[in-house]
């Protein structure tokens, strides 16, 4: 398993736009981070491709290639005690917010330690010491879940917000209408991230709204809404920060659209042959790694000896925490029966690893 | 404040089990439409605001999937939400909600998700195809879940407290027939039922009907008409909650009497008596004299006028029929 030599793990080209200038007000360090949980994100992403290829894992692999900015940058401009409730592309949110690689690939290996002890795959594990909630394939249900989250942080007076990420697919649903109308209605603190990655499995935008942009939709509802280059992590934040920061004065919820487009297939079992070859073009040249990378370098702030040394960090984690993770044993079968409700006095089982907080005991019985 | 003297209905123990439970602990809270300033449909919450505030009896637009999708959200913030359904019919406009997320939860993540869904159902009200439905199928196929059924004024008090109390998503099936006109004293301390219990509300030695709900009622007349008319002691066994049901008793019951009829108001194809048949006839077969009898409804959609809905739904009079073919046998 030797790790991908980090410039395989970038779309770099001469024609790759730097970020726009803003006010942003991060330090250095702050930047140096946001190149670091990217390229962490991009690093299991490429792994997971790899092991997919290889025949190693199992189910639904679904990259996030491509939309780390939005997934980072919007994670970024949150607080320890502000609700994420992530997709399943939501590698870059989770990470930001603390979700640990070990806990990360045990869920995606379906391993017996895992968080969800193999029950459930893909990126659906919660983590409750975080405020990472889990998450079911019907993403626009989650609209709603988040919704419920965000008026509970009312009632408790909170000063924090509840944030869910949907894709364009969800936006045609029923569901995220409900639920962003009910948090509207209701004036919750609430942040809809709407990762417009362009596609809905195959079917394009043309195919799943007609109208101009999606944040056309938020006047509809009485809201704000932004429409943001989702691969400018810095436009990103900013657009994020003004929607949290309007949550927290009690002004109610706000609708960002982010816009990246999708670099790899819905999922890795998908040859991503609809795509146009020019559309595939211009969204590798607008790789948010690569411009987040040639922003920090042309405006000084950073060395392409730290970036690659960054790329490296990840690629020994990476590698590190995978081959524990591939090391522990599958769920044991006798586990399959057990659970469907929360009662008294049943077992604990297949807890471990560390970094996840349900290992000290959440599944213990009567917790 | 309830006394102990007092004599509630249906509706009015399920409105002492909300405000006892609200009153007590500070995580519970109600949402539903038109729960607050109206007091819902049936005046259920009438007067609850005023007391709780609109932080607790939380007014929504009409969208039952963002109700249950909040009450999961809220539920993993460590609060207890009750949603309101105003009918159960409109638990459709829900359903994913309950049985893709809710349901699921425990299984996949480790984390409980206690909240309530109250349920008013079925027939008897005029209420025709869209306010008269029964739900129970529905759910009782999704492991997660749980579903309880009172039929009594002191099982709507005691079973209300048991959902608001348990750690998992709980449905309340509220037969709407029954919430006037069934009335009863009640204990003066408001303490949960058990959960997958059933009790023996008629004792008969010659065959058990298991039944729940409203049908409850019609299954004693039917029993009290065939004792008077000599033709048998009929046991009826309210089953109380449905997921989980109280396995143990329906075979000791059905080894007990030896003919055993399964009856519930909802459509009897694909219905809870199909399960329930089918558990008696695997495990007591040879200790029956007669082969499980099932009476539902008939299989269309609840109608209208009087004339029809009476035809559709099972009575006494067709539950006196079967028992006595079953007697007969």
């Amino acid at each position: 398993m030797t790790p991908e030599a980090s410039p395989d793990l970038v779309h770099r080209s001469d024609e790759t736009p730097a970020l726009g200038e803003r006010e942003h007000g991060l330090g250095r360090d702050e930047l140096l981070r946001l190149h670091e949980l990217m390229s962490l994100a991009r690093t299991i992403d490429r792994r997971m491709q790899a092991l997919y290829r290889q025949g190693r894992l199992r189910g639904g692999v679904y990259s996030q290639e491509g939309n780390e900015a939005v997934s980072v940058g919007t994670a970024f401009a949150l607080r320890d005690r502000d609700c994420l409730f992530p997709m399943h592309r939501g590698l870059g949110a989770r990470l930001t917010r603390g979700d640990s690689l070990d806990v990360i690939l045990a869920q995606l290996l379906g391993r017996g330690a895992g968080p969800t002890a193999g029950r459930d795959s893909g990126l659906h594990h919660d983590v409750p010491g975080r405020r990472i909630f889990a998450m079911i394939s019907h993403l626009a249900t989650q609209v709603s879940v988040a919704v419920g989250a965000a008026l509970a942080l009312k009632q408790d007076g909170e000063e924090a917000v509840a944030v869910n990420y949907v894709g364009d697919g969800a936006t045609a649903l029923g569901d995220f209408h409900e639920g962003y109308n009910m948090a509207a209605v209701l004036k919750l603190p609430f942040v809809l991230v709407v990762e417009n990655n362009l596609f809905a499995f195959s079917t394009p935008n043309s195919g799943e709204f007609a109208c101009e942009t999606l944040a056309a939709r938020g006047p509809g509802y009485g809201t704000p809404a932004v429409t943001v280059d989702g691969t400018d992590v810095l436009e990103v934040i900013e657009a994020m920060r003004e929607a949290v920061e309007r949550a927290r004065r009690g002004e109610g919820p706000t609708l960002i659209e982010a816009r990246a487009m999708r670099l790899r297939g819905h999922s890795e079992a998908d040859a991503h042959d609809y795509v146009p070859e020019e559309m595939l073009v211009e969204g590798r040249r607008k790789d948010p790694l690569a411009r987040l990378e040639r922003w920090l370098l042309e405006t000084g702030q950073a060395t392409r000896e730290e970036l690659d040394a960054a790329w490296e960090r990840a690629a020994r984690q990476v590698e590190s925490s995978l081959e524990a993770a591939l090391a522990l044993p599958a769920p044991p079968a006798e586990d399959a029966s057990w659970g469907r409700w929360s009662e008294e006095g049943h077992p604990t089982r297949g807890r471990g690893v560390p970094g996840d907080p349900k290992a000290a005991g959440r599944w213990e019985a009567g917790s | 404040m309830s006394t102990a003297t007092e004599a509630s209905t249906y509706l009015q123990a399920i409105a002492r089990a909300l405000r006892d439970e609200l009153r007590r602990d500070p995580d519970v809270f109600l949402i539903g439409e038109d729960i607050a300033t109206m007091g819902g449909a049936f005046k259920l919450t009438a007067g609850f605001v005023e007391e709780f505030g609109r932080e607790r009896i939380v007014d929504t637009p009409i969208a039952e999937s963002a109700i249950m999708g909040a009450c999961i959200g809220a539920a993993l913030m460590g609060k207890r939400p009750i949603a309101e359904m105003q009918f159960a019919d409109f638990v459709t406009c829900g359903f994913n909600q309950l049985v893709s997320n809710a349901a699921t939860w425990h299984y996949r993540t480790g984390t409980p998700l206690p909240f309530v869904v109250r349920l008013p159902y079925g027939g008897g009200i005029a209420g025709g195809p869209f306010h008269s439905r029964c739900p129970e199928a529905w759910f009782l196929h999704q492991p997660g879940l749980k579903i309880l059924a009172p039929s009594t004024p002191e099982d709507a008090l005691g079973l209300t407290v048991a959902a608001v109390r348990d750690d998992n998503p709980v449905l309340v099936l509220e037969q709407k027939y029954l919430y006037r006109r069934l009335k009863a004293e009640l204990p003066s301390s408001s303490e949960p039922a058990e959960i997958g219990r059933a009790a023996v509300r008629r004792e008969g030695r010659d065959a058990v009907v298991f039944t729940y709900g409203w049908m409850v009622h019609e299954a004693i007349a039917a029993a009290e008409e065939l004792a008077e008319a000599g033709a048998g002691e009929v046991e009826v066994v309210d089953l109380r909650t449905l997921l989980p049901y109280d396995a143990e008793r329906v075979l000791e019951r059905a080894r007990a009497r030896r003919r055993v009829l399964v009856l519930h108001e909802a459509p009897l194809t694909g219905g809870f008596g199909g399960e329930l048949a089918a558990f008696v006839g695997e495990h007591a077969f040879e200790d029956l004299d007669a082969p499980v009898k099932r009476l539902g409804a008939l299989d269309v959609p609840t109608p209208f006028a009087e004339e029809l809905e009476k035809a559709v739904l099972p009575s006494r009079e067709t539950i006196a029929a079967a028992l006595r073919s079953l007697l007969e046998y």
